[in-house]
């Protein structure tokens, strides 16, 4: 086999491999199926009255996308705050409250909220709270969270900077 | 077509990019991170001054907090190991104008409403309910103590009492105290 021979063979197989990739990198969207979820507004952060023992942040967004005919599950969860930092030897932890809403769900009433408000009760042994939405249609939504900082047993929180991490996942069929 | 293998690198190079730009379209999950500041807090706030007419008998007189929490103290502290709030009179009831006439003053502390720890035991508790002054003795103080161990807010009910003994002995005119509260993280 001459020199020339085996490179233009050597082509053809990176020129077919590079294809197949092509093909399976893209296959779900060159079907048009696909799910997104993103949080729209950035990291919250926000001073406690302190005089109140409980407080809430202002509502954030959330946008979705659907892209199958199918169901697909939203679900928000979010554990309770604990602290980095203050004035207790071990951290201090406070309830999260979360709730829902649906904000825009398009003209094909695809959406709706499944669980609209939850909150952990440290106390009782429940660190997580969970809200969850529903897609029945392909379409775009986009959903508005709010999240609650809520001190146990609805005393003043001891001093110190509280963090939680609100995760969003939407799952396809 | 004609394509040497530089030429076919960056083919599969543009692929492996637009393949990752593809698994950020179809985000699944994604995250946000919320934090709240709670800063350190220790306050105590006295009730307005209070005022009564003697009833001219020999009873004592007492200035009674009443229920309405507005008229009672209010302290707060986040620190982790609570506070400690002492109601102090240094001097017992004393004639404004003449201070050779003196009545001595009772103190009486209760917790009027407190936050609790979640399992329903309060967080402010009275450790030291009643003191009087008693100047014939020279003891001119008196002492109330409250104590927390763990944050919170609380009111507390102070009851002041004018201690009349004789009335028919009681120069006429205005007699005071002061009442200092201070608190102090534990």
């Amino acid at each position: 086999m001459d020199a020339n021979l085996k490179n233009r063979q050597d082509r053809i197989r990176l020129q077919t491999a590079a294809i197949v990739l092509v093909l399976f990198a893209f296959a779900d969207v060159a079907r048009g199926q696909w799910v997104e979820i993103r949080s729209m507004d950035k990291d919250q952060s926000m001073i406690h009255p302190v005089s109140f023992s409980s407080t809430a942040f202002s509502e954030v967004r959330w946008d979705v996308h659907n892209s199958y005919q199918d169901d697909v599950l939203i679900q928000w969860t979010m554990d309770a705050f604990e602290s980095s930092q203050g004035s207790l030897k071990k951290p201090a932890q406070a309830d999260v409250g979360l709730s829902v809403r649906l904000r825009n769900g398009g003209p094909k009433n695809a959406w709706h909220v499944t669980q609209a408000t939850d909150r952990t009760a440290i106390l009782k042994g429940d660190r997580q709270a969970t809200v969850t939405a529903i897609g029945t249609h392909q379409g775009d939504a986009s959903f508005g969270v709010t999240v609650a900082f809520l001190s146990p047993g609805n005393s003043v929180p001891a001093a110190g900077r509280y963090e939680a991490r609100l995760i969003g996942t939407i799952a396809a069929p | 077509m004609k394509m040497n293998i530089k030429g076919l690198l960056k083919v599969v190079s543009a692929v492996v990019v637009m393949a990752g730009c593809q698994s950020l379209m179809a985000q699944t999950t994604d995250t946000q991170k919320f934090t709240v500041t709670v800063p350190s807090a220790l306050s105590i706030v006295a009730p307005a001054d209070q005022l009564l007419t003697h009833d001219a008998t020999n009873n004592n007189q007492v200035f009674s907090p009443g229920t309405d929490t507005a008229n009672h103290w209010a302290v707060l502290c986040n620190s982790g190991a609570g506070a400690t709030v002492n109601l102090t009179t240094s001097t017992p009831f004393t004639h404004t104008t003449n201070s050779s006439y003196k009545r001595d003053a009772r103190l009486g502390l209760a917790v009027s409403s407190t936050d609790n720890n979640g399992g329903g035991s309060a967080i402010w508790t009275v450790s030291s309910a009643s003191d009087q002054t008693n100047y014939t003795s020279a003891d001119n103080n008196a002492t109330v103590t409250a104590t927390s161990s763990a944050p919170g807010k609380a009111t507390l009910a102070l009851t002041v009492t004018f201690i009349t003994n004789t009335y028919s002995t009681l120069l006429q005119g205005d007699y005071s105290i002061d009442v200092v509260g201070t608190i102090a993280a534990n």
